[in-house]
């Protein structure tokens, strides 16, 4: 997968998401895990392999959101097995004077133990967890009380249920289309105008899903040079018997006026509420706050990206070859890199994505419902842990 | 422009010449504007030469390079206008019994019906009908016939003269005090005068450089590219899509214009609108560089209520890239329109000034110019 990556060879996040979160599956399933600290050497696991899958292609952002999900799971299902452990260590401990033989039946855990999981930073912080200095790594110490059975099932119990967590993932991110295209009876009215920019299959189920239930709009669609999938969706929405017109991404500023909302999809999202889109799109989401247009976005959960854009335009976006804007042969004849100073005279330029700021957004809609730009930050709270931001193996303590 | 008139357009076709089809699938928002089947057109007014005794033939070949778009942009257009008419001019003979002035000018309300047939009028090729029309009103009854065609084809030379190319001189002179050293400069599609401006503050040996913004389906900023970097100039290329991408670089943006309305309206090629808003929320000030004599008492407001409709299959099909073809057989499916705007207007907000050749000017002045320096002066 990580030839496939740097080649680019899958598009769409939704793919490459799906793609990871199997590939991690696997590694979960295959990675033999030791008695104790299970949590930590699967952690340990699939940090390695999503540093080798996001170096392959950084500007896929789905690949590392993935990696970050699965992280995240681990450690909850890890902090759910100890919660329900400690539950059973205080009831045993209730239980301790009328049955002492009952201890190795439960799983029993030390003092340290309870201790160092509530030191685990999913927890809210209390006073004894603030003043402690400990690595953040959910290492659970070892349990010397417990039995060899009581150990080996834990394990499995823990593989056990991060599987099944990381299958309710791959369905969720299979699933998004369909949960973002309810929603759009409540945002599409009768003999509505709808501009969209380029191609995007959320979008396309969106509007589908409006047409269903009978609502008749029109759809603006601007084709996206130099990629030109406005052609592709154009196609598809007059198959589903949609009014259709396709317009040149010059003539955006001049047909928005005429336009009651602007639905479009994006590459990620970001922490702070901005958009990694296709490029092109920074010009229409102005041109509709020129004109007081809702600008929409639609986004699949697996977009979301923890980390806030610094220079986005910049260290986001990749530059395509400029064939796509000049052939070659016709400048052949202007290119004299003989002349001069001998640097090129010609330069073309033509990048991939663009960065649309939060305050041009005026609605997310997400397999979780809508929400504005500012609540973004929230979901990835309930998405990331904040030790994962930064997917990268520990260095080994002593060095 | 009421094309949605029906008894209007069945009138416009018994006296056309050209014969134009009705487009299918046409756009509703634009039923007003003429939109007709390109590539029909050409064949047949070809075929029609000889029979076409009146019309003069200078302008019948100009008709026919606006038809098939060799001649492009406002001012390019307006010369070749009016040296057709001149050429007229020469060959014409009053008939016995009628006044030049009124039979001249009834001949020339023909050539100029033939003319929009091909294509509508700019309103550079408008303003100079109109100063023409009026010369041709103000000969007296008393000179001959042959000074009569003297004086209207000097007239008609010191128009081309002094609006447009002293004009030209002295709006790039008045530029190239805009551009310093180091600076980015920005522009859009291809402009005679910002080409003019570029090449001369090159000369000058101003270091600068270019980038070219360009958008389909025309690509005009190619052939400004090619003609920039064959006079040495440093130049970026990309398309419209990237402008967010590329205007951090940017200092000044200069733009060329179709006219400017008398709200300050810019009319322009379409995707100026866009190059002006950008740059605008990026605080970059936008140049307009326009000759005074394509300014126009008219207002406008949007892009909508007055436009031209191009021709639709060069949006469906893209030069060089055959695999994209997912739009041939367009014209079947009824659900689909394909639309190709030829202008924009751009509000006034977004220019920060214009450079004319009475001087550089805010947007708030265009009035004040069309009404002081007014029809009558404004020819003398």
């Amino acid at each position: 997968m990580v030839a496939h990556g740097r080649q680019c060879k899958i598009e769409g996040s939704q793919a490459t998401a799906r793609q990871t979160a199997e590939l991690l599956r696997s590694v979960i399933s295959q990675q033999r895990v030791p008695y104790t600290n299970q949590a930590g050497a699967l952690i340990d696991a699939v940090k390695a392999v999503g540093e080798q899958l996001i170096a392959a292609n950084p500007v896929e952002l789905a690949v590392g959101n993935i990696v970050r999900r699965v992280l995240h799971i681990i450690r909850e299902e890890d902090l759910s097995l100890t919660t329900a452990a400690i539950g059973e260590l205080n009831l045993s401990a209730v239980s301790d004077d009328e049955n002492d033989d009952d201890r190795d039946g439960n799983t029993t855990l030390s003092a340290a133990a309870v201790a160092a999981a509530a030191r685990s930073t999913l927890r809210p912080p209390s006073l004894q967890t603030l003043l402690e200095d400990t690595p953040v790594s959910a290492a659970v110490p070892q349990t010397s009380s417990s039995g060899a059975a009581d150990k080996s099932s834990r394990s499995r119990k823990l593989k056990h249920d991060v599987i099944e967590a990381v299958n309710e993932l791959i369905q969720d991110i299979v699933t998004c289309h369909e949960q973002i295209a309810e929603q759009a009876v409540e945002h599409i009215h009768q003999n509505e105008v709808i501009l969209t920019l380029g191609s995007s299959r959320t979008v396309s189920e969106f509007l589908f899903a409006a047409k269903e239930k009978k609502r008749s709009f029109r759809v603006f669609v601007a084709e996206g040079a130099p990629r030109y999938q406005g052609h592709l969706l154009a196609k598809e929405l007059v198959a589903r018997g949609l009014q259709t017109t396709l317009i040149t991404d010059s003539a955006v500023f001049a047909m928005i006026s005429r336009v009651n909302m602007v639905i479009v999809g994006a590459h990620a999202v970001m922490a702070n509420g901005g958009v990694i889109a296709p490029v092109g799109m920074n010009l229409v989401a102005l041109a509709a706050q020129k004109h007081a247009v809702p600008f929409v976005v639609l986004a699949g959960s697996h977009k979301l990206c923890p980390l806030y854009p610094h220079n986005p335009e910049v260290l986001l976006n990749e530059l395509r070859s400029p064939s796509e804007l000049l052939d070659f042969g016709e400048f052949s004849d202007c290119m004299d890199f003989g002349s001069g100073s001998g640097s090129p005279l010609l330069h073309v330029v033509n990048p991939a994505f663009d960065y649309v700021p939060p305050k041009l957004v005026s609605l997310f809609i997400t397999d979780a419902g809508g929400h504005n730009p500012s609540y973004m930050y929230r979901l990835i709270a309930d998405y990331y842990s904040a030790d994962d931001l930064v997917v990268q193996r520990r260095a080994i303590a002593g060095n | 422009m009421q094309y949605d008139d029906k008894s209007r357009v069945q009138k416009l076709k018994k006296r056309s010449v050209v014969k134009p089809t009705e487009a299918r699938n046409r756009v509703e928002l634009f039923r007003h504007l003429p939109q007709y089947e390109h590539g029909t057109q050409l064949p047949v007014l070809q075929s029609k030469f000889f029979q076409l005794d009146t019309l003069h033939p200078a302008v019948y070949k100009v008709g026919l390079q606006y038809l098939s778009g060799d001649i492009c942009g406002g001012n390019a257009r307006c010369i070749a206008m009016l040296q057709a008419f001149q050429e007229a001019i020469r060959d014409y003979s009053t008939p016995p019994a009628k006044t030049l002035s009124r039979d001249l000018t009834a001949k020339i309300s023909s050539y100029v019906s033939f003319l929009i047939d091909c294509r509508p009028l700019s309103v550079s090729m408008g303003n100079a009908i109109r100063f023409l029309k009026s010369q041709i009103a103000k000969i007296p009854i008393s000179l001959s016939e042959s000074e009569a065609k003297a004086t209207l084809h000097s007239d008609i030379e010191r128009f081309i003269n002094e609006k447009i190319i002293l004009a030209d001189r002295v709006i790039v002179k008045h530029a190239v005090t805009k551009i310093r050293d180091g600076d980015v400069l920005l522009t859009y599609g291809s402009s005679s005068a910002v080409e003019m401006i570029l090449q001369h503050a090159h000369e000058l040996g101003k270091q600068f450089r270019v980038v070219i913004v360009d958008s389909r389906p025309k690509h005009e900023g190619k052939l400004l590219l090619r003609r920039l970097v064959r006079k040495g100039l440093s130049c970026t290329y990309t398309h419209i899509n990237a402008i967010s991408y590329i205007m951090h670089e940017v200092t000044r943006v200069f733009l060329g214009a179709s006219s400017v309305l008398s709200n300050g309206t810019v009319y322009s090629r379409v995707g100026t609108a866009c190059v002006a808003m950008v740059a605008y929320g990026f605080h970059i000030p936008v140049l307009v560089c326009c000759e005074a004599y394509k300014f126009h008492e008219r207002v406008q407001l949007d892009s909508i209520c007055s436009n031209e409709l191009g021709d639709p299959d060069s949006i469906s099909k893209v030069p060089g890239r055959e695999d994209i073809n997912h739009l041939d057989g367009w014209d079947k499916s009824e659900n689909l329109q394909l639309l190709n705007l030829i202008y924009d207007a751009t509000p006034s907000d977004y220019v920060s000034l214009i450079i004319t050749d009475y001087g550089m000017i805010p947007p708030t002045s265009v009035p004040v110019i069309v009404r002081e320096y007014g029809r009558g002066q404004l020819w003398i």
